[in-house]
């Protein structure tokens, strides 16, 4: 938009008016005092007007837009599960594997907390790359979601209509075949969105290579975190497997009545806590395709919607593990 | 000759394998009848491959890390530019504001003069 400062500067009675149909002898002189609100208007209005030329649905950008938010906030409890889980395998092998002497357990903890320690920075650094997609995305969000359409083609038929109470000239002027008042009002709002969706489509394709390479980047830390977050889990459920499952099953005179519901929880646990993560590689993954197809103007609103629909399938699942009694350890 | 890329690769799915296996309850089942020397050799395994483990995933994601955030700057920049169209378009109703209400100013001097 250059509605902003960029008026004045631009600003030329003649020429501005002569987009409208005015004849050229309309000029800064003739309007007198009233040159510089009515270049405003007719200003906006064209430029309103040149914005309209594209006509993309913005509602395209706002569902991609709030799909990208969606997956940052299922990133960033995929990365606290994996950080969770790092600490817990750590420790579950620091408990099976402890040492007989003191010095020698002290040894391995100083070397296991140092190491522990760097991956907390470093899964810190990662939420933060996932904080400021978020961002991105909530600003493209917002952006679509602008709704002052309606205000300002009220505003705009207010200030034509002070125009014509002062310059009879305007009262009578038109945009094609019609008067520039009705013009005005009726359509603005559909001129406003035309320079959003424009706005919209050229920060796309001028951030494409950027936000598209950091999409790549997070799937593939996704892809990461699912191997982690599986490994992390098998050794801990079988861990618990033993404790509460085979040593019970082989050695106890009675089983516990727990036995069988404490062998479905960590069997079927196992199976499922590294699906959020590997389900989040695989729309990252899609969101990076549909931000392409989207800054190209070719993006599919049924598949948009179908990825809602899993990411807010993922984001139950993450939800259901986070319940779990043991939080998905 | 293998990249060194997917040599570290494979040693870390084979540090992960090894430590599957010695985690393993039907392992660690058998391990409880196991000589003690047995014993400690299986438990020094467990604490060495973890910790082996946590260098390499370190390592992994600290790479993947620094890559992301070489994209910092263009992602701050890309959301600073989004702001400011939205910023440009909410101008734009005050900007017609304030000139209708210029506007009722002159229409009422100029019905004095």
């Amino acid at each position: 938009m250059t509605t902003g400062p960029a008026v004045d500067s631009r600003f030329n009675g003649a020429g501005v008016m002569g987009m409208f149909g005015f004849p050229a002898a309309v000029s800064r002189a003739q309007v007198g005092p009233l040159a510089k609100p009515l270049g405003i208007a007719l200003l906006a209005l064209a430029t309103l007007a040149a914005g309209g030329c594209t006509t993309a649905p913005t509602s395209n950008f706002k569902a991609f837009a709030q799909l990208g938010r969606k997956l940052e906030t299922a990133v960033g409890a995929v990365v606290d599960q994996a950080a969770d889980l790092n600490v817990d395998a750590d420790s579950k092998s620091l408990v099976l594997g402890r040492k007989p002497t003191s010095a020698a357990r002290r040894a391995d903890l100083e070397a296991h907390d140092t190491e522990i320690i760097k991956a907390e920075q470093i899964y810190a650094d990662l939420k933060k790359q996932n904080v400021l997609l978020s961002d991105y995305f909530t600003a493209l969000d917002a952006l679509a979601s602008f709704d002052g359409e309606s205000a300002i083609g009220s505003s705009t038929s207010d200030l034509v209509t002070s125009l014509q109470a002062l310059s009879p000239k305007l009262a009578t002027a038109k945009i094609g075949n019609a008067e520039v008042p009705d013009v005005a009002g009726a359509a603005t709002p559909l001129i406003v969105s035309g320079i959003k969706s424009r706005r919209l489509a050229t920060e796309l394709r001028r951030n494409g290579p950027i936000i598209s390479a950091q999409l790549d980047l997070q799937s593939k830390l996704l892809s990461m975190l699912a191997d982690d977050i599986s490994s992390d889990q098998e050794m801990l459920a079988q861990s618990d497997l033993l404790e509460r499952v085979y040593g019970p099953y082989a050695d106890a005179k009675e089983l516990p009545v727990s036995w069988v519901a404490d062998r479905r929880q960590i069997l079927r646990q196992q199976a499922t806590v590294a699906a959020p993560a590997a389900e989040a590689a695989d729309l990252s993954r899609k969101l990076k395709l549909s931000f392409v197809a989207l800054s190209e103007g070719r993006v599919d609103a049924s598949e948009l919607a179908s990825d809602a629909a899993d990411l807010d399938r993922l984001i139950s699942l993450i939800e259901l593990i986070a319940k779990r009694p043991s939080g998905g350890k | 000759m293998a990249d060194p890329q997917s040599v570290k690769d494979d040693a870390y799915e084979a540090l992960k394998a090894t430590r599957r296996r010695l985690t393993s309850a039907s392992f660690l089942y058998d391990l409880k009848s196991a000589s003690d020397e047995d014993k400690q050799q299986a438990l020094e395994a467990i604490t060495n491959a973890s910790l082996t483990i946590d260098k390499f995933r370190n390592a992994h994601l600290e790479a993947i890390a620094a890559q992301m955030k070489d994209n910092d700057k263009g992602i701050e920049g890309a959301t600073v530019k989004l702001k400011k169209a939205l910023d440009d378009l909410d101008k734009v109703k005050p900007l017609l504001d304030a000139a209708t209400a210029f506007l009722k100013i002159i229409a009422r001097v100029v019905a004095l003069v």
